[in-house]
This record gives C-alpha cells, sequence and structure tokens, in this order.
C-alpha cells in the first residue's frame, strides 16, 4: 500500500482566499491549480503510487506515459482521433497496441491520442477534453467510451464530507486520482441503492450517503450535451458510447433520436461480455478461478482448452468456454490478454478490464460509424 | 450496481441533455410572488413600479433570433429585478453601441445553469458576437434533489433560496463557508447546504466559466465575465495577475452591496472605501427614476433589495470598456 503521505500536498505558499458573507476559504494546493489551470492537467501516478499500480494492479504490462502522463503517444495539434474515456480505454490490463484507440488509429491510418485516465468520471473528461482543444486546437475526430454515469467529481473538505467508497488507502481499488485527493476526485460512485444510505450521517459526510444517484448521471448528460454543442460549433465529428450495460440499457432505446446524434453505438455490455469468459478453471490454489493464466486457444473448435497438467491438478471439472469465432489472428500476438485485462488477478474476474479481443470491437463498431458518417 | 439505470425515470436524462433554452418559470413566480409583491393584471406582470414584459421564452428580452449581436447572462441583477427594462445594464450596453441583443438572465441563476443556457441558446440561436455574463458568487450550484436523500436548505438567509425553489435546474447557496456551522449530524434527508462543502459549487462555477472560455476562444466570440459579489481584493488581484486570460474587469474590484448600500434619508448612494459619498451619473437620476440608488424591490426588505440604476450604469460602461477597448 502507497504511503499516505504521498497524498499530502504541500503548503501553499501562496493561497488566494475567497471569502462571502465574513466566511472565508482557502485556495490552496492542488485545489487552486484546479479552479484556475486552464491546459491539460498532468496525470500521473505518485512513485510510489505507480510502484504499487504495476505490482498490485497489473505485474504484465508496461505502461508507457507521454509527457503529460497520459499512455499513448505525445498530445499535438492537428491530431486526427482524440480518444477519451476511463481505465478501459487506458487499457489496463493490456498492452497498448491492444487498445481499442490504438487499433483504431491503425484501421484508419491516422494519427491519435489518448485522454483516458483510470477512475475517470464523465465530468472529468468532458473538462479534459475541452482543455485539450483549448491547448492543442481541435483534432478531427473525438471517440469517446465513457465509463457508468454513477461518477461523479466531488470535491473533498476532510472537515465536511469524505467519501465512503473511496478511501486514500484503497486508491488502486477505486482508481482515485492521487494528485487530487486533497481537494477535488474524479471519481466518486454514487450507489443508487437506498438501502445502503444511513439515516443518519455524522460529520464528516459521507458524499454516497447524502447525494442522490440522480446526480451524477444528471450532470454527465448536461456535460455530454456540452461537449456535443462544443465538437458541432468546431466541426469534429464526435461519436460515444459506453462500456456499462446500465448505459447501453437505457441509450438503446433513443438509438437514433435527436437526444443523442452521436450516440455511436451500443456497445454491448461488458458484464454481458465478460459472461463468455467467466468460466476460468478453479484449482486448489486458485479456489476463486482468477488467477489462472494458462490459458490457451484452440481455433479449431473455437472455444478455450486448458494445458492438459492443469486439468489433471484441478479440482473442478468447469473448463473455460470462451466463444471466439472472430479476430483469432490476434490470439497469439496478445496470448492471455486476448481475453481478459491481466489484472484479474488482484481484481477478480468480474472486475478485471476487458481483454484486447473487446477492444477490438470496440475499435470496429467505431471504425464502422465513421464510414457509415463519411467521416474517413 | 443493484439497482440500474433503468430504475429512474427516463425525463431525467431526457431533461440533461435538452438543448433547448429553458426558463424556470416557477421559480420567477417564486421569486416574484416573494420578494416582489408583484401583481398580474391584464396578462402583464409588474411590481409597485415596474413592468416585466417577457417574450416567448419567459425571459426578459427581446425575441431571440439567430444573428444577434450580443448575449447577455447573469442572474436577477442581469435580470433587472426592480428596475425599468431600459435600465438594465445589459440594455444600456447594447444601446450605448447600438447592437442587437438577447438577455437570458434568470433570477436565482448559478454559473453551470447560466452556462448550460447559454450552450442551449447557441444551439439554438448561433453564436453571438459578443457575449457578457455577470455571476453573483461562486456559491451557488445546480443540485439534485431527491426527496428521500436530500433537501434544498433549511435555513435560507435572507437573500439565498429556499426549499421550493432547489431543484435540478436551480441553485443553492452553501449556508456558510465555515466548516463549523456545518451540523454535527444530519439526518436523512439531509440538508443539501449542510451536507456539501462550499468549495464544491466553487470548482463547479470555475469549471463551467472554463468550458465557456474555451468554446469562445475557439469559436470567436469575443467573451467577458465578471462577479458583482466581489470575492475578495486579493482574489481580484490573483486572477488579474496570475491568470490573465481570465476575463479582466474592474467590476472585481466593486462590491455592489457595500458601495452602494449608505443608507441616507431612505435612499441609498455610492459610498467609497474612504467613507466618502460620491455623487456621479446625477445627470441621469431622473432618467432612472425612483430606481436610481436601490431597486424598488426595497419595499421587501432594504438589504434583500438590488441594487439600483447607478449600480447598472456603471456595470454597462465597464462591460463596454472590456469588449470594445482591449483593441
Amino acid at each position: 500500500m502507497p504511503d499516505p503521505e504521498v497524498f499530502v500536498d504541500p503548503p501553499d505558499p501562496d493561497p488566494v482566499n475567497i471569502r462571502r458573507r465574513d466566511h472565508v476559504i482557502e485556495l490552496g494546493g492542488r485545489f487552486k491549480e484546479a479552479i484556475f489551470e486552464k491546459k491539460v492537467k498532468k496525470y500521473y501516478f505518485h512513485e510510489k503510487v505507480s510502484y504499487g499500480f504495476k505490482e498490485a494492479l497489473d505485474e504484465e504490462n508496461e505502461y508507457i506515459t507521454n509527457s503529460y502522463g497520459y499512455r499513448g503517444p505525445e498530445f499535438k495539434s492537428d491530431l486526427d482521433i482524440l480518444a477519451i474515456g476511463c481505465s478501459q480505454t487506458y487499457g489496463i490490463g493490456v498492452p497498448e497496441e491492444g487498445t481499442w484507440p490504438a487499433f483504431l488509429a491503425k484501421k484508419t491510418g491516422m494519427s491519435y491520442a489518448n485522454l483516458s485516465a483510470p477512475g475517470a468520471s464523465i465530468e472529468w473528461l468532458v473538462h479534459s477534453t475541452f482543455s485539450y482543444v483549448h491547448e492543442f486546437g481541435p483534432p478531427k475526430i473525438i471517440a469517446a467510451l465513457f465509463p457508468d454515469f454513477f461518477r461523479m467529481e466531488i470535491v473533498m473538505n476532510s472537515d465536511i464530507n469524505q467519501s465512503r467508497t473511496v478511501s486514500m488507502r484503497d486508491w488502486n481499488a477505486q482508481g482515485i486520482d492521487p494528485s487530487f485527493t486533497k481537494g477535488v476526485i474524479t471519481s466518486s460512485s454514487i450507489d443508487p441503492d437506498l438501502k445502503w444510505r444511513a439515516k443518519l450521517s455524522k460529520r464528516p459526510f459521507p458524499i454516497e450517503d447524502t447525494v442522490p444517484a440522480e446526480e451524477p448521471i444528471f450532470r454527465s448528460f448536461k456535460l455530454i450535451m456540452m461537449l456535443e454543442r462544443y465538437c458541432e460549433a468546431l466541426g469534429i465529428e464526435l461519436l460515444w458510447s459506453g462500456w456499462s450495460d446500465d448505459v447501453s440499457r437505457f441509450l438503446v432505446e433513443y438509438e437514433g433520436t435527436d437526444y443523442y446524434p452521436n450516440y455511436a453505438f451500443n456497445c454491448w455490455g461488458l458484464h454481458e461480455w465478460e459472461s463468455h469468459f467467466r468460466e476460468i478453471p478453479k484449482t486448489k490454489d486458485d479456489p476463486e478461478g482468477i488467477k489462472d493464466r494458462k490459458i490457451v486457444h484452440d481455433p479449431a473448435n473455437a472455444s478455450c482448452m486448458l494445458l492438459e497438467e492443469d486439468v489433471e491438478s484441478s479440482n473442478s471439472d468447469v473448463y473455460c468456454t470462451c466463444v471466439v469465432d472472430c479476430h483469432s489472428e490476434y490470439i497469439d500476438q496478445f496470448s492471455d490478454s486476448f481475453y481478459h485485462g491481466t489484472d484479474r488477478h488482484t481484481r477478480g474476474l468480474g472486475n478485471s478490464h476487458m481483454g484486447v479481443h473487446k477492444h477490438l470491437h470496440i475499435a470496429d463498431d467505431f471504425y464502422d460509424k465513421l464510414v457509415e458518417r463519411g467521416a474517413i | 450496481m443493484d439497482a440500474s439505470i433503468d430504475d429512474f425515470e427516463a425525463s431525467i436524462f431526457l431533461e440533461a441533455m435538452n438543448t433547448r433554452l429553458q426558463f424556470k418559470s416557477d421559480v420567477i413566480e417564486s421569486v416574484f410572488s416573494a420578494s416582489l409583491r408583484i401583481n398580474e393584471t391584464q396578462g402583464e406582470k409588474h411590481d409597485l413600479v415596474n413592468s416585466y414584459h417577457t417574450n416567448s421564452y419567459n425571459y426578459r428580452s427581446p425575441e431571440f433570433k439567430k444573428g444577434t449581436d450580443l448575449l447577455i447572462v447573469g442572474c436577477s441583477y442581469t435580470y433587472g429585478i426592480g428596475l425599468p427594462y431600459e435600465t438594465v445594464w445589459g440594455t444600456q450596453l447594447a444601446n450605448m453601441h447600438k447592437l442587437s441583443y438577447a438577455n437570458i438572465s434568470m433570477p436565482g441563476a448559478s454559473v453551470p445553469w447560466m452556462v448550460d443556457q447559454v450552450f442551449r441558446y447557441f444551439n439554438d440561436f448561433g453564436h453571438p458576437k459578443y457575449l457578457t455574463m455577470l455571476i453573483p458568487n461562486f456559491h451557488r450550484g445546480i443540485a439534485y434533489l431527491d426527496q428521500e436523500i436530500n433537501t434544498g436548505t433549511k435555513h435560507p438567509r435572507k437573500g439565498d433560496y429556499s426549499d421550493e425553489r432547489v431543484s435540478a435546474a436551480s441553485s443553492f447557496s452553501p449556508t456558510s463557508l465555515a466548516a463549523k456551522d456545518f451540523p454535527k449530524i444530519s439526518k436523512r434527508p439531509h440538508d443539501a447546504a449542510e451536507v456539501t462543502p462550499p468549495q464544491l459549487s466553487i470548482y463547479s462555477s470555475f469549471r463551467h466559466i472554463r468550458y465557456l472560455e474555451s468554446y469562445c476562444s475557439s469559436n470567436g466570440i469575443n467573451f467577458k465575465w465578471s462577479v458583482f459579489e466581489a470575492p475578495s481584493e486579493e482574489f481580484a488581484n490573483a486572477v488579474d495577475q496570475k491568470f490573465p486570460l481570465l476575463g479582466k474587469l474592474d467590476l472585481y474590484r466593486r462590491n455592489w452591496r457595500e458601495e452602494f448600500s449608505e443608507e441616507r434619508n431612505g435612499f441609498f448612494h455610492r459610498n467609497m472605501e474612504d467613507g466618502s459619498v460620491i455623487h456621479c451619473c446625477e445627470e441621469l437620476r431622473s432618467w432612472a427614476g425612483d430606481a436610481f440608488d436601490l431597486a424598488t424591490d426595497r419595499d421587501n426588505g432594504i438589504d434583500r433589495a438590488h441594487p439600483g440604476v447607478h449600480s447598472h450604469i456603471h456595470a454597462a460602461r465597464d462591460f463596454s470598456r472590456a469588449l470594445f477597448s482591449e483593441g
């Protein structure tokens, strides 16, 4: 676990006070930066945190970041494709060349940058996109794969509120942005289930108890609307979708209506997708069935099989039944991460990030939509 | 998540994605009835002195049309509560430069609300050449209220918004900025202002100003904004010196409520920092009528009243200088 000290901002030598009716609050540290800074925010995992990230979350992939701390190519003007999203688009658990933005760029022969950040909320992403356009000028295409709509940006004031699901020590599980922990967090997931909410809350008030789940949803849609308007004015081809099956199920009813003109495609919900990969064999060493990475693919019968020795050592007769009837040419290149993000050994199968195969489908879907619109 | 997005009414999302201009008529009705003693006769609203003509979108503005020069946005101050229409700073500014204009101000508006509405205006009526926004303060925000979970503030201070005016599309102000004033225990439904740090609305306000600045600079719109409830001299200096891309206006240094709030013979005169009362713009006193010093909503309580025409004259001049004198 990272040392909690890494989250403590140094005192701001030059804070700015804002007053109202005799009350003063100090804008200092990164909070001041968050308010005043116009440029794309440098995104980084703290040295100690990034060590934890690699060791705890995914030891198999390299995460090479550009000078702004984002994964993938350097940001630049005259960009073709700007991809935005959360950890799924960041590509946790898959190599960089196995992410959907990379596939989309390769397929279209265009340049790309990836403005994704693990744990990002739609709010954070829209803000980053505005900053990007302001700093580097408009890209030709913005392709967004949004996370669920229950995340929101929240300002933390340790005297008044806290997050019950996001603790500083649990940063990697919840995907908060450690550079903002003292002031603003990019993602706090508000559970819509009323039964989890306490009737009485004690200060500092848990935001999940005191904020309705409609709030982040409402804000997210409003910001998508702004982004659509912005892109339209600048002639940017905007396509967006979301991996959350909750959102997909809702939006599919409105597909093709004026409400969501740039909703690109129904991104088959990840849960549904993952169900094809769920049955990883359980062994004595791995009763949850999440650690085993010795999955091989047999193109002949389009299913996943175990290596023989594992079958023998297994105490279960559950076999992997991945359905792979496409993209099998990528299996050799990406091996294990073709099926699942390689973070499943710590996140658990249900929580691991999607594998390269899903990335390929998302890239294909974006590609098809761009062709349909005559954008490429 | 056990519950899914399906559990919510679709209207929430559809409303959030609505790109049409929207005036919360329930808000204005409530403001009118509570603080203005508005009467309605023959389809026309008026307070004791002024009439309020609205366009087909319910805004106190000329009809909206494409190709308009100047878009004005603000809260009740810019709406012109308690003032004759022609004396409101936006109208003055437009007339000063012979610009066609639209005013999409709404009493009670927060920055996120205003920015949202500006985007909607762009969507319907295209880009204006000039955009001016006068922000009341950074402490209002849009809050979604679910009666099972949270409510609007139960402690309305003078000038704050009471429960029934708080909605997905209105605004709320924190009761206080001091953490010690927040209760130790809160019971569901929680008072939104009691469980939300004031920094949230400040942060959200600035983010939305950013969206608009970025949009305007990318689209060649001359955009100036200011705040009439001056956050502090220090804040103004910080904005001017360290973040020069922000709209720079002398208005920052004005605190209308204080500068215009010395009572004398029942009227208000501009009161400078050294305590002296400055008489300027006297030639316009008769034009402004009874509302020169203080808006006519003062019959509802002096400290609830909006600043008078005198402050609007200066606001119009300051915006004019900011828009047109920087090359």
